[in-house]
């Protein structure tokens, strides 16, 4: 019974197609959706407008509370698909796992705003974030810093990116 | 030098910004690279971007737009977990695979659904800390006894 569940994890997180795992394939559909629901469609700049200015979004007509539901319910089914694939990987429920990807996920969009020139949250910007930040845990860790460290490394780096921004836009 | 620098500057400081977090970048990739041996190796980055990369980039990517709409998301983690355990919890149930998967998406949809009732309909402060906290660990507290019983391993 056992190996019936270990084949389907092993169809999500072992498996590849044209040589490139499924898990990255996941990653480049939901990149493409995002970019363009963000970046190339009137979702995305009616989001924007909410975030840049609440009420001049609501004036011109935006339905701001119904943007917003969409907003949150697709921030959580991308977090589902992560945890679909974070237990195929692991090949079971760890409890509480998920808090791990929170801290990270908003230092990686902060990252990811610093380095776009409108200062934006962005989805390439993001991308890079994650990279930046994967990149430090994983050099940490064959480095030898323990993972108590690595957080410690993670936070003065998130840090050093958003103080450098901030403190350079504040001399606008 | 310093003073092309200072001249060039002021006229760009964003550009100058996006220089800083990509020269970061470009030094710890090569501070890694010789002080790890490992870090180099083809093995290592692919681990690294199948195990590390593809998990936090999707989550990251919802949490823009939340960023973008202004708000903070302090739920995604629970929605990770709800997913998680509902597709495991279905698969040990015997649910075939692709219902599972549904389930399991399913599971994070609700959790956006109750935090968009909250933060858009009812007005709460997305940033609120002192809510959001209460309400994550309120809610991941309830699943996981019920869940370790569940858990495959």
């Amino acid at each position: 019974m056992t190996k019936e569940y270990a084949a389907i994890f092993n169809a999500i997180s072992r498996s590849s197609l044209l040589g490139v795992p499924t898990p990255v394939w996941v990653l480049i559909l939901c990149v493409l959706a995002t970019w363009l629901a963000l970046h190339r469609m009137g979702f995305g700049r009616q989001v924007q407008a909410i975030g840049a200015r609440p009420g001049v979004a609501w004036y011109s007509g935006i339905r701001v509370p119904s943007r917003l539901t969409q907003v949150y319910i697709l921030a959580a089914v991308l977090a589902g698909i992560t945890g679909i694939l974070l237990s195929a990987t692991v090949r079971s429920y760890v409890p509480m796992s998920g808090n791990a990807f929170l801290l990270d996920a908003i230092g990686a969009t902060f990252i990811g705003t610093t380095i776009s020139r409108e200062r934006r949250p962005s989805i390439l910007g993001t991308l890079l974030g994650v990279a930046l930040l994967a990149m430090v845990k994983n050099g940490l860790l064959l480095i030898g810093w323990n993972f108590y460290w690595q957080q410690v490394g993670i936070g003065v780096l998130v840090f050093a990116v958003l103080a450098l921004s901030f403190g350079l836009q504040r001399r606008h | 030098m310093s003073l092309s620098l200072s001249r060039h500057l002021p006229k760009d400081r964003e550009s100058f910004s996006t220089l800083a977090v990509l020269v970061a970048f470009v030094g710890l990739f090569l501070v890694f690279a010789t002080q790890a041996d490992a870090f180099l190796t083809l093995g290592n980055l692919r681990n690294v971007l199948v195990n590390n990369v593809v998990l936090l980039a999707i989550v990251a990517l919802g949490v823009t737009f939340v960023v973008s709409s202004g708000g903070i998301d302090l739920s995604v983690g629970v929605s990770v977990d709800m997913a998680s355990l509902v597709f495991v919890s279905a698969l040990a149930a015997g649910v075939a695979a692709p219902l599972g998967l549904a389930a399991g998406l399913g599971a994070a949809l609700l959790v956006g659904l109750l935090n968009a009732i909250l933060i858009a309909r009812l007005k709460i402060s997305p940033s609120s800390p002192r809510w959001a906290c209460s309400s994550s660990a309120s809610r991941s507290s309830v699943w996981p006894p019920a869940a370790a019983s569940r858990s495959i391993s």
